[in-house]
């Protein structure tokens, strides 16, 4: 009968998975290119010329996983001489990369050094996880943090210690449509802002013409999350989402209040796509003219998009605001070898290896020297790569919150966000309510 | 029983025309799924939307199997899947029957406790958990995603279910002639179970091969990678290819049909010669 | 086994034949229990107790813990979040419970007749339920997209306005239930068939010969079988549907940290999730996931407890 011969083949299917199972659990891991994440670290040598350092990050696609490959292999050739052996131990790019590294914490079977981004930094930091790198880079004379921007220095910089060294920046810019604009004859924000016409006003007038619901065409579109969102409107109305100590919320005061009405008003018109990434996809496909985004944003844009595109910088309000989005690479407190975890980290941010991930035009480089920086700006399209750099001057910069909860407080203003550009509550609702509803995340 | 509610010509017709409809809803999506998966990336977002691709093309599936360690993610899902399934039966087999049919001091309290264990969200379980793998040297090692999985309370319920639906009477007989528990369970009821057998295999089956959670956080090396992480990877680092991704969704699926067109014939019409409708 | 379980008994002497028999039978019953106790105290009890401590923690995953009593209990009652989540839950898993199970019955019944092309039907409802949620969820986001997505393009084509599933908070619950059903619809349906194989077509029969009619024999016949398999589905759909995590997260978590526009998709577990893992709040975390297992509890525990009315037995 059918059922019979498919219940001897699965049977035999099962018999011959439990001998390979059974010789699978009698071999110890292998070494080689897929050694054992997890076991290697725990025991420290007596050697300690011998160490071997795991270090994990988050690659933003395929094309920036090979070359942290590759920076793996440098760091072995490298370090080989002092008896240093890396791994690279990638985990992957979803909402589960903060589980992952979290669960690994607790059980205290973390990496040596890993990657998180800027926001999150207290959480870690404030729980004790974290390695303070200060006394490392005094007895090292070979490196400069003055390499480094001041002012991502300084958020990784707490009562004189500094907790990890950036591994990228970004800055958040106006990714446009060169073909539509020229097919409206309007000009382009790179156009306006040369000619210092470039601000809220003329955003809004720009997005009205380019939207047409008959073509399925919207003028602008962004992120639903705090960068693009409430974040950047409210900052360049020249409100800041919390106050300047941060220790508290500044999202009921009068200008953030004035950046939200502004951007209610946006969705209101329907001049963007509603939803979080949808605006992506659409603007790649053709339908958005203008998209505020990340450097991050690069790589999808040159695959998908088929017309002409560049980007500029973000529109002025009442100051001049974008985002300085960047993620540090920390050291587990709990790292075997400090000394060795030190000279890994040094490779991963040196300008070499920058400028490698710059090259790929995902990320612009923590570093100021040329090396990187050069590396970055050939990294074309877009042409005007020279409107990421620029804004890092005035950019408000992703911060820790030290004395509070930032994925609480994030979530309940994203919330109330939410509800406003749907028209549920005014601006002013949700400026005060944001305040009242985080008071809690806050401590005192 | 078979024929007993349709009688008439237009009842069939109208049951028909619901069965289609609802099917079509039902299978939709993947009919989206594999349109998609022959397109190119621009195609899959075109306002207005278009179901069929303008050019077919099967590079896509060329570009996942190369990318993708499709090979070493297979054999490690047949492990793990394989050897959670046998578990799931055989455990479920023996406490389904013992709480079905068994009286001994604390039943009840232990099948209540038992159920228990569905309750709990495995969100709170996956810190501790870790520990223990850590424990045990488990961690990165496929025997973390077999052994903690290899009972389930789910599969005892569905058993137990089943074996007290069948008479009494057989298994008296057959004590009265001095049979063992172990005897009536393995010569009377085993060959009975069998369709439940091959409902709950194939839910183990499901279970073990779509779980994700917990393969991505257990198990980092490549080579020791299951087929749910090979997707999870894939949406993560092709995220702006979405034509790829639906390839990868594709392949990832055939499998489980697969079996499922198996196991179907047998654990449902299977039955009447089983023994059940016999009674 | 058993005989070696026989012989002690045996050997034990001087026992009435009614309690050997009955402790012959326990010592079967734990035999076969076993397995199942080892395994589930080890990989289920402790970690379970773990997370019981830690509920009254103030643990933030990592670094130090301090026991601060009922604090996170009393936390949850007072957190409007958690509220949400809780009445998001109890909406979701009521519309699921009646959308995933009743539609599952007629299919079944349809599908155990003899119609031609039953089988490809059978698969037709089946394969939702095979696909991984990981594959899925994002397919169901490109579905219901309002811009791209068929399943507005087809609202569109029949003359209707287009729906904003997944960017308007009154609908993000809604797109969860739909998926949610489209997924579990197939999995009732087979437990279903499997259960109306037990009916005997002898009854039907004798039915027919006393002149019932259909409706009556369905009412008086099939569904009286098919209890213990109502009640199953009943049961394990419920739970299931309480702790609801999967499809909200990977349809909603949003770079904001929402699940879904305003946190309309949220439900308890997602909650918990978020809670433990990106507000590093452990010890809180495990205190909602206690109030969560026994709310599940005492609904299941009353479920049993009223279907000694309803559940027929042999």
């Amino acid at each position: 009968m059918y059922w019979k011969r498919s219940l001897t083949i699965f049977s035999l299917l099962m018999i011959i998975a439990t001998m390979l199972a059974a010789c699978g659990a009698s071999t110890t891991p292998q070494g080689g290119a897929a050694a054992p994440a997890a076991p290697a670290a725990t025991t420290a040598p007596a050697a300690p010329a011998a160490a071997t350092v795991r270090w994990r990050t988050r690659p933003g696609d395929a094309a920036e996983q090979k070359v942290y490959e590759e920076l793996n292999t440098l760091a072995n050739d490298q370090l080989k001489d002092k008896g240093i052996s890396v791994t690279y131990d990638p985990a992957p790019n979803n909402g589960d990369y903060f589980t992952k590294i979290q669960t690994e914490l607790a059980a205290g079977n973390a990496p040596d050094i890993f990657w998180i981004g800027g926001a999150n930094l207290a959480d870690f930091v404030n729980t004790g996880q974290i390695l303070d790198l200060k006394p490392l880079m005094d007895k090292d004379s070979s490196f400069k943090i003055g390499d480094f921007y001041d002012n991502v220095i300084g958020e990784l910089t707490r009562d004189g210690k500094i907790y990890g060294l950036p591994r990228d920046i970004s800055t958040m810019v106006v990714y446009y449509n060169e073909d539509m604009f020229k097919a409206a004859g309007l000009q382009t924000p790179k156009e306006l802002a040369a000619a210092g016409n470039w601000n809220l006003d003329t955003l809004l007038d720009t997005a009205k013409k380019l939207t047409d619901p008959a073509k399925q065409q919207y003028g602008l579109g962004f992120g639903n999350w705090w960068g693009p969102g409430w974040g950047y409107f409210v900052n360049v109305e020249g409100g800041s989402p919390l106050t300047p100590d941060r220790k508290g919320c500044g999202l009921n005061t009068p200008e953030a209040i004035a950046g939200a009405a502004y951007a209610q008003n946006l969705y209101n018109e329907k001049l963007l796509p509603a939803g979080d990434a949808d605006g992506e996809a659409l603007f790649s496909a053709g339908n958005v003219g203008m998209y505020f985004n990340g450097r991050w944003f690069a790589p999808g844009v040159r695959t998908n998009a088929k017309f002409n595109w560049d980007v500029a910088p973000m529109p002025k309000g009442k100051v001049e605001s974008t985002w300085l989005f960047w993620g540090p690479y920390l050291v587990n407190a709990k790292t075997a070898n400090p000394d060795a975890t030190w000279e890994v980290l040094k490779v991963l941010t040196s300008a070499e290896a920058t400028g490698k991930v710059a090259a790929l035009g995902t990320n612009v480089p923590p570093r100021k020297d040329a090396a990187a920086v050069n590396a970055f700006l050939g990294a074309t399209p877009p042409a005007n790569n020279q409107a990421y750099l620029d804004g890092i001057s005035y950019a408000a910069l992703e911060a820790p919150v030290w004395d509070g909860n930032w994925g609480d407080f994030s979530g309940k203003v994203q919330s109330l966000w939410d509800q406003m550009i749907a028209g549920q509550i005014t601006p002013e609702e949700f400026g005060n309510q944001a305040c009242e509803q985080t008071a809690d995340t806050f401590t005192k | 029983m078979v024929g007993q509610v349709l009688q008439r010509p237009w009842e069939k017709a109208l049951a028909y025309l619901f069965l289609s409809f609802s099917g079509l809803i039902m299978v939709f999506p993947f009919i989206y799924m594999v349109a998609s998966s022959l397109k190119t990336s621009s195609e899959v977002v075109q306002v207005p939307p278009q179901l069929f691709p303008s050019v077919l093309q099967l590079g896509n599936y060329i570009e996942v199997v190369n990318i993708v360690p499709l090979g070493t993610q297979l054999v490690n899902t047949v492990i793990v899947t394989a050897l959670v399934v046998l578990g799931w039966v055989i455990t479920s087999v023996l406490a389904g029957y013992a709480f079905a049919r068994l009286e001994f001091p604390g039943r009840d309290l232990l099948f209540g406790a038992y159920l228990g264990t569905l309750m709990v969200p495995f969100a709170v379980l996956i810190v501790p958990m870790y520990r223990i793998m850590l424990l045990f040297g488990w961690v990165d090692q496929l025997t973390a995603l077999i052994v903690p999985w290899l009972f389930t309370a789910y599969g005892t319920f569905l058993l137990r279910q089943f074996f007290m639906s069948i008479p009494k009477d057989l298994e008296e007989a057959a004590l009265m002639d001095g049979a063992s528990r172990w005897g009536v369970l393995f010569r009377i009821f085993l060959p009975l179970a069998r369709p439940a057998m091959a409902t709950l295999a194939t839910f183990g089956f499901l279970y073990a091969w779509n779980s994700f959670l917990w393969p991505l956080i257990i198990i980092s090396s490549p080579s020791k990678k299951v087929i749910t992480q090979g997707l999870v990877d894939l949406q993560a680092l092709y995220a702006v290819r979405v034509d790829l991704i639906m390839a990868g969704s594709t392949l990832a699926i055939l499998p489980t049909l697969l079996i499922f067109l198996l196991a179907q014939r047998y654990f449902i019409e299977g039955i009447a010669t089983a023994g059940l409708a016999g009674r | 086994m058993s005989k070696q379980a026989q012989a002690t008994v045996a050997s034990g002497s001087v026992r009435s034949r009614r309690s050997s028999k009955q402790l012959r039978e326990t010592l079967d019953a734990y035999s076969m229990l076993l397995p199942t106790i080892i395994g589930v105290a080890i990989f289920f009890a402790i970690p379970l107790g773990i997370s019981l401590y830690l509920s009254f923690t103030n643990a933030r995953l990592f670094g130090d813990t301090k026991i601060i009593g009922f604090e996170n209990y009393l936390k949850a009652l007072s957190d409007a979040t958690f509220w949400i989540a809780l009445r998001n839950t109890f909406v979701f898993s009521l519309f699921t419970l009646i959308l995933s199970t009743v539609p599952a019955l007629i299919v079944a019944i349809l599908l155990n007749e003899k119609i031609i092309g039953r089988s490809f039907f059978r698969v037709l409802f089946f394969i939702p339920v095979v696909a991984s949620v990981v594959g899925v969820s994002l397919l169901w986001r490109y579905l219901l997209n309002l811009d791209f997505g068929f399943v507005n393009y087809a609202i569109h084509l029949l003359g209707f306005e287009p729906i904003p599933w997944l960017t308007r908070p009154e609908w993000g619950l809604a797109s969860v239930i739909l998926i949610f059903t489209w997924k579990t619809v197939g999995y009732n349906m087979v437990i279903f068939l499997a259960g109306l194989q037990g009916v005997p077509r002898q009854l039907y029969e004798a039915a027919s010969l006393d002149g019932a009619s259909r409706w009556r024999q369905f009412l008086n016949i099939t569904l009286p079988i098919l209890s213990p398999t109502t009640f199953f589905v009943l049961v394990t759909t419920l739970i299931n549907c309480l702790q609801i995590f999967d499809v909200p997260v990977a349809l909603g978590l949003t770079r904001g940290n929402t699940v879904g526009p305003a946190d309309s998709m949220l439900t308890v577990v997602p909650l918990l999730y978020r809670e433990a893992f990106l507000n590093t709040r452990m010890g809180y975390a495990s205190a909602l996931a206690w109030i969560l297992f026994l709310i599940i509890m005492a609904i299941s525990f009353v479920q049993f407890r009223v279907s000694d009315r309803w559940v027929n037995y042999e």
